[in-house]
């Protein structure tokens, strides 16, 4: 009945559970079993002994090992014809076993029924057990086996041979049997045979090539290689290059490549001239085409025949094959591919030679630059593609990056350079400059009203700042009307005037002294420049991000394209380049860093000499060494710091890389001071340059020196040339940043693949669940409201709101109705709240109505700006593949993630891993972390003494024996033997009695109660009690190995935990413990078990659940994510959380836990394992229903995620009421 | 009145004290730091001292103006209305008394400094100007005509 049980929970492993049902008996009753008839004879009605691999391929059968009788006597019998003739073979006739061969297996396995087939688990029809044994070898057809043909010889493929042999043994072996040759001689061909047809399939011996397996294995396999990513033809790839004057979603095509990719055009009657035109053309001649297909289905080639003639016989509803044109759609791509914006769709612009080009502001989604970057065009070939190409990857439509919504496609470098040279305070110009300045950014295509201008008197002048307005606002119809005011780079709080009486003390921020204060004002730059933190990436109130939200990304996109034409044209007649003076410190700023490097050393040489007189004071758990490296390399630190800021002050206003670094466009500040100062600390994973000689770093320093230079300090620029030993120094930390990014970019790559794997399918159905491809549920709600994190718009909630009261506000500036009273507001607040408010979060409508009361009812608003509000709150995510996206959206910031230094953080000794190795440790769902850490809070009382505190941190830290004890004394007596353990402290809650307990609990000890005698005040004695026969050698022994243990018994604290350490937290301390156990810490006396924390996954399941888990999984990739300055939303990182949890036990996201989310076959033999996945499938017959993303690419057949999602329903014709009848189950017939 | 002067002692006299230390000058830029006679308002002005130097402890005469249409009528008329900028410089205007006239907006009125200490911030193409002192007249968006002449 237990096995009945059983059987039916593991329905997948029956084979398994028969298996070890069975192992335990080796002879069988088919009584004995209750619940099943099993009538196979092989199982249970013969003797069943081991069954052993003999040599590679051979199976023995140890039948009469355990049991003898009748039947081996029989056997031992059969052999007596032989040993008669043959004598010498006597003796090893009593060894003989018998041979499980290939031709008595598949006996075996005919005579199981079909019956017990299902009971192991297989089809009884396809999958019977008979057809795992070859009697027919599957001949690949010859476009698998292609044979290379060279001039004169022809090679042939690895598997060619391999049949070619195979067939030839077996004439052999056929002429043997036919001729009578001895059986030795068959046996061995036999073996050969056996061999080469194993061979056929897979070899585990190296450096044999011809594998079936192999050929489906690996990156470079049929599944991965061919099934999974196949070549496309209607595709190009060339170098890239640069061109602002591109509007940002065209790129430029060259003509050459127009003339190969063509798109098939239908004729109609609106087409039909320019169609015949480019038929006329040909094949050679740019608008042209290369083949038509007429309606009738026959292909007409244009390269050779009468084109003139074929273009008059052009009717409606012929296809042409045209060349590229211009605003054709095309799909661009550069690899490595890590999130959706590496493939957008452009419209064509053709354009000669031979480059590809785009608007710089679309490098950032590409991760491109042009130092020979190639990248790759599709042309998509129906129009359904191409509108769905447009609407989904058009460049205009993914200005914003849904990893969080920040804006990816922006200004960048030049465009960033010259916006904020020409948007700084000191520009002016006349009206002739003015003129032409505007007209850079429309190509003359636009009417333009010009602003008036600021200076009037005693000349017309205009500003540079009123540029931006006119690109904004070209003329009354192009108008937009925005609205921001955000912190430039260069924010400075500004200081009022000495000796002023009435100027208020906190002046507006747009007084700040470097006009690092950005005020727009209905498209008029009040203050402020126009630096990175405006028009840059990454930046939500950022310029072209206001615009977006407020008039969509259409408006969005012109300004981008004005900004690129502006900067380009205005920087190419301006000028910008860099020289020798550029980099020459002046007078003071030599003197300034001479100091302040004297300076440095000075205290490093006294830290240095505090250590030698052993008079440093050591901080919290560190050492002396360890707290003088720290010291000594925050002094370098500082130094570096302190001369970079003289560098930004001292460095005149027109010195190019200043420029750069103030605006944001390339490089900062160190960089800056780099060349110009001096280069600063060279760091090795994390500390200085360590000892690669004797004590030393180098032999051109004294042994042992911790100076500053002889640890990698350097002390030049790059302008004065750094000294043989620095350069050696800058050389080698240059090295260790060139192989961390080679190694993390394989690691992060791999993450990346096995985060998309698991969570390609997932996608949000009508209901708005997540859905994975077989229809379970991962979540109820995409991130528990349905919103889309591209369309986010603040950090926190989805509408930025003082930003649109600002908006509001300012848009209606002449407004003269009444304003409202604060009553007023709150009641037209109430009645949007009933009417308009379905379906928004609770969170969302209470933060709403918190900024309504305080913000506006204080302030007294207008009715108009309250109904703002409720605009672009329906954005949600409907049917799109959230689970690819979310994979992108963790995988992609992970490549960024370089550089091992930051690996590592947190205060004083307790470090916390962070970067690509902790993501991968929490996706892995690993069991051994590199550093837990639960962070328990304490009770109250206890939580505001440190003493007290103490106590709880000594009930945690592992306490042992050795730590308490003075000595351990052997004494040795006549009578008996025993070791006297002196306790010296008796404090922290030990007594005596526990240390008797824990002695006794000592599992390695195998101490009894008895053995242990207290004795008062302060020890314990151990008696040996020698295991009799009164061998004094062997007593002796026992009680050195009792001596050597006892040190290390723990008496006090938990057992998994390694350090506790007691940290203030605003005013408050915890105890952080590094080491497991956190159902232990909880249950600590003093813990405040409600709020402690553990950072271990597993642990926080097994010990609080699985939901405990899920947020574990949430807060620790978040935290991740913060502390390396890069936002994700956290919708994201949910449904990460929800797919590892969704099974109501953790799984990582690596082979096993992907094996255990996912059923189909060729989805997991297209990630990992290939084979055993494939050999696993055929065993039990599984079936692929084809509905997942990687099962669909393999069979070329669109997917069910996205637009694919939508299927045609139509009704059944058959009535309501007629149920199907029952599946008949397997045993009814028993 | 010929003009829309907002202040109502039109126009208002304001004596410089003193220019403000290096770091505040570009080039051609300077930011002033300037007081009325009587002490009741203070100003900070950037001004493009290329084309109209000054000196520190310089006195001039300031005046804001929402038009400089020397016919009011007219003024009152265009003052609501948006039209584009039109060059005519060579009609007689309010311009022709002062030495040095600018164009631009009030972006910010701060009114919680107390009793007699609005604050105004007006934006010349991004040339600032803080007045502070007794409560002007005007909007935020407020087009507004700075006029300066030196008192000698």
């Amino acid at each position: 009945m237990q096995l009945a049980k059983k059987f039916r929970n593991a329905r997948t492993a029956k084979l398994q559970t028969v298996i070890e049902f069975c192992a335990k008996f080796s002879y069988l009753p088919s009584k004995s079993i209750d619940f099943i008839i099993l009538n196979t004879e092989l199982l249970f009605f013969s003797n069943a002994g081991t069954v052993k691999k003999v040599g590679a391929l051979k199976i023995m059968h140890e039948k009469f090992s355990k049991k003898k009788g009748e039947e081996e006597a029989e056997f031992r019998a059969s052999f007596e014809t032989i040993t008669s003739m043959d004598p010498s073979l006597k003796s090893h006739a009593q060894k003989a076993q018998e041979n499980l061969s290939p031709l008595t297996v598949l006996k075996l396995l005919e005579r199981i029924t079909d019956q017990d087939c299902e009971v192991l688990g297989l089809d009884p029809v396809n999958g019977r057990p008979e057809l795992f044994i070859w009697t027919a070898l599957p001949v690949p057809p010859v476009c698998i086996r292609p044979s290379i043909g060279q001039e004169d010889a022809s090679n042939e493929d690895d598997i060619t041979i391999l049949v070619s042999d195979i067939i030839q043994i077996n004439t052999v072996i056929r002429a043997i049997m036919v001729e009578g040759f001895p059986a030795t001689k068959l046996m061995e061909h036999w073996d050969y045979l056996q061999l080469q047809v194993a061979m056929f399939v897979t070899s585990d011996l190296p450096g044999i090539p011809t594998k079936l397996l192999s050929r489906l294995k690996g990156k470079h396999g049929r599944f991965r290689g061919n099934l999974s990513g196949k070549r496309v033809d209607f595709s190009g790839r060339t170098v890239i290059g640069p061109d602002p004057n591109l509007r940002i979603d065209q790129v430029a095509v060259p003509e050459r490549i127009a003339k190969v990719l063509t798109y098939p055009e239908r004729v109609t009657d609106y087409n039909i001239e320019r169609l015949k035109e480019n038929v006329i053309n040909g094949t050679e001649k740019h608008p042209g085409a290369t083949y038509i297909t007429l309606a009738n289905g026959s292909k007409r080639f244009l390269k050779y025949g009468d084109r003139k003639k074929l273009a008059n016989e052009l009717r409606v509803g012929d296809m042409v094959q045209r060349h590229l044109q211009d605003d054709d759609i095309v799909l661009f791509n550069r690899q490595p591919s890590l999130h959706k914006l590496s493939i957008m769709a452009h419209f064509v612009k053709v354009r000669p030679w031979r480059t590809l080009r785009f608007n710089e502001c679309v490098c950032q989604p590409y991760n491109a630059d042009f130092d020979g970057d190639e990248m790759n065009l599709h042309v998509p070939q129906t129009e359904e593609a191409r509108a769905e190409a447009q609407e989904l990857m058009g460049v205009k439509n993914n200005l914003v990056t849904p990893r969080n919504g920040d804006p990816l496609i922006a200004a960048t470098q030049d465009f960033i350079t010259a916006s904020f040279l020409q948007s700084r305070r000191d520009v002016f110009y006349d009206r002739t400059q003015f003129c032409q300045i505007v007209n850079y950014m429309f190509d003359s295509l636009v009417n333009i009203e010009l602003p008036p201008p600021t200076i009037l008197k005693p000349m017309k002048l205009w500003t540079g700042k009123q540029v931006f307005s006119v690109l904004l606002k070209p003329n009354e119809e192009l108008a937009i009307l925005v609205n921001l005011e955000t912190k430039c780079r260069t924010f400075e709080k500004p200081k009022p005037f000495p000796g002023s009486k009435l100027l208020p003390a906190n002046l507006d921020s747009s007084m700040c002294p470097n006009d690092g204060f950005l005020i727009i004002l209905n498209s008029e730059i009040m203050s402020g420049v126009v630096d990175k933190s405006i028009i840059g990436a990454e930046n939500k109130k950022s310029l072209f991000y206001t615009v977006l939200r407020d008039y969509g990304a259409v408006a969005s996109a012109n300004c981008m394209n004005r900004i690129a034409k502006l900067s380009a044209r205005w920087l190419a007649n301006q000028g910008f380049s860099i020289g020798i003076d550029d980099v020459q410190p002046g007078e003071i700023l030599r003197r300034e860093k001479e100091s302040l490097v004297v300076g440095g050393y000075e205290k490093c040489d006294d830290l240095i000499q505090q250590r030698k007189d052993g008079k440093l004071a050591t901080a919290p758990g560190m050492d002396e060494d360890q707290t003088l490296e720290r010291e000594i390399s925050r002094i370098l630190s500082g130094l570096r710091d302190s001369v970079g800021n003289i560098c930004m002050t001292e460095l005149n206003k027109y010195n190019a890389p200043l420029i750069m670094s103030l605006c944001g466009s390339k490089g900062s500040k160190i960089n800056v001071s780099q060349m110009v100062a001096l280069v600063g600390q060279q760091i090795i994973s994390g500390s200085r340059i360590p000892d690669g000689f004797i004590d030393r770093s180098l032999p051109h320093f004294p042994k042992n020196s911790k100076t500053p230079p002889a640890k990698g300090f350097v002390r030049n620029s790059f302008y004065t040339g750094l000294s043989p030993p620095e350069f050696l120094f800058h050389a080698v930390s240059g090295r260790e940043g060139l192989v961390d990014t080679a190694v993390k970019t394989a690691e992060t790559g791999y993450m990346q693949r096995r985060l998309m794997k698991a969570l390609e399918d997932l996608t949000t159905h009508y209901d708005l669940s997540v859905r994975n491809s077989t229809g379970g549920v991962i979540q109820f709600t995409y991130g528990d409201d349905g919103l889309d994190p591209a369309k986010i718009e603040s950090s926190v909630q989805p509408v930025e709101f003082s930003r649109n009261l600002l908006h509001a506000n300012s848009m209606f500036l002449e407004s003269n109705e009444p304003a409202l009273l604060p009553y007023q507001i709150v009641d037209i607040f109430k009645l949007q709240k009933e009417k308009n408010f379905v379906g928004f979060s609770s969170e969302y409508i209470e933060a709403l109505e918190k900024f309504v009361t305080d913000e506006l009812v204080m302030k007294h608003v207008e009715l108009r700006r309250l109904q703002g509000f409720n605009d672009g709150l329906t954005a949600s995510a409907h049917r799109t593949a959230v689970g690819a996206v979310g994979a992108q959206s963790i995988g992609e910031p992970g490549t960024q993630m370089t550089l091992k230094t930051f690996h590592f953080a947190g205060v004083a000794s307790m470090n916390v891993t962070l970067g690509v190795p902790r993501i991968k440790e929490i996706i892995n769902a690993s069991k051994n972390i590199n550093t837990p850490i639960i962070k328990a809070h304490l009770v109250e009382r206890t939580r505001d003494d440190k003493r007290s505190a103490r106590v709880v941190q000594s009930r945690i830290e592992r306490t042992t024996l050795e730590d308490i004890t003075e000595y351990i004394e052997e004494i040795i007596s006549p009578s008996d033997c025993s070791l006297k353990i002196k306790i010296s402290a008796k404090t922290l809650e030990i007594s005596l009695e526990s240390i008797a307990i824990s002695i006794i609990r000592n599992s390695k000890l195998k101490l009894s109660e008895s053995d242990i005698h207290i004795e008062r005040p302060d020890a314990v004695i151990v008696k040996i009690n020698s295991t009799g026969k009164g061998d004094v050698s062997q007593t002796f022994q026992l009680m050195q190995s009792i001596k050597r243990v006892l040190p290390k018994v723990v008496v006090k604290g938990l057992p998994l935990v390694n350090r506790a350490v007691i940290v203030p937290v605003n005013d408050q301390y915890q105890v952080h413990i590094e080491g497991y156990g956190l159902r232990e810490v909880m249950g600590t006396e003093g813990v405040l078990g409600l709020k402690t924390y553990s950072n271990h996954i597993l642990e926080n399941w097994k010990t609080l659940g699985i939901e405990a888990g899920r947020q574990t999984i949430i807060d620790e990739i978040i935290s991740v994510m913060q502390s390396h300055g890069m936002t994700i939303d956290q919708r994201h990182v949910m449904l990460l959380a929800d797919l590892m949890t969704f099974k109501g036990e953790i799984l990582g996201i690596t082979r096993f836990g992907i094996a255990k989310m996912k059923d189909s076959v060729l989805m997991l033999a297209s990630f990992e394992k290939t084979t055993d996945h494939l050999f696993e499938a055929s065993f039990f017959g599984k079936k692929d229903e084809i509905t997942g993303v990687s099962e669909c690419i393999i069979m070329g057949v669109p997917m069910g995620i996205g637009t694919g999602l939508f299927k045609l329903l139509s009704r059944v014709n058959r009535p309501e009421d007629t149920i199907p009848l029952p599946k008949k189950l397997l045993f009814d017939d028993l | 009145m010929y003009v829309q002067v907002i202040e109502h002692r039109n126009p208002i006299s304001i004596r410089p004290f003193t220019t403000i230390p290096n770091i505040y000058y570009l080039v051609i830029l300077s930011r002033l730091h300037a007081t009325s006679e009587a002490a009741d308002t203070e100003m900070i002005l950037d001004i493009n001292t290329e084309i109209y130097p000054m000196k520190v402890s310089d006195k001039f005469t300031l005046a804001l103006a929402t038009s400089i249409s020397l016919d009011a009528a007219a003024a009152a008329a265009t003052a609501g209305k948006k039209e584009s900028w039109r060059d005519n410089s060579n009609q007689r205007s309010l311009a022709d008394e002062y030495e040095y006239v600018m164009f631009g907006k009030v972006y910010k009125y701060d009114e919680t400094g107390g009793k007699n200490k609005s604050s105004i911030y007006i934006s010349f193409g991004g040339l600032l100007l803080l007045i502070t002192g007794e409560a002007l007249d005007v909007n935020i968006g407020q087009e507004i005509y700075l006029l300066m002449r030196k008192n000698t």
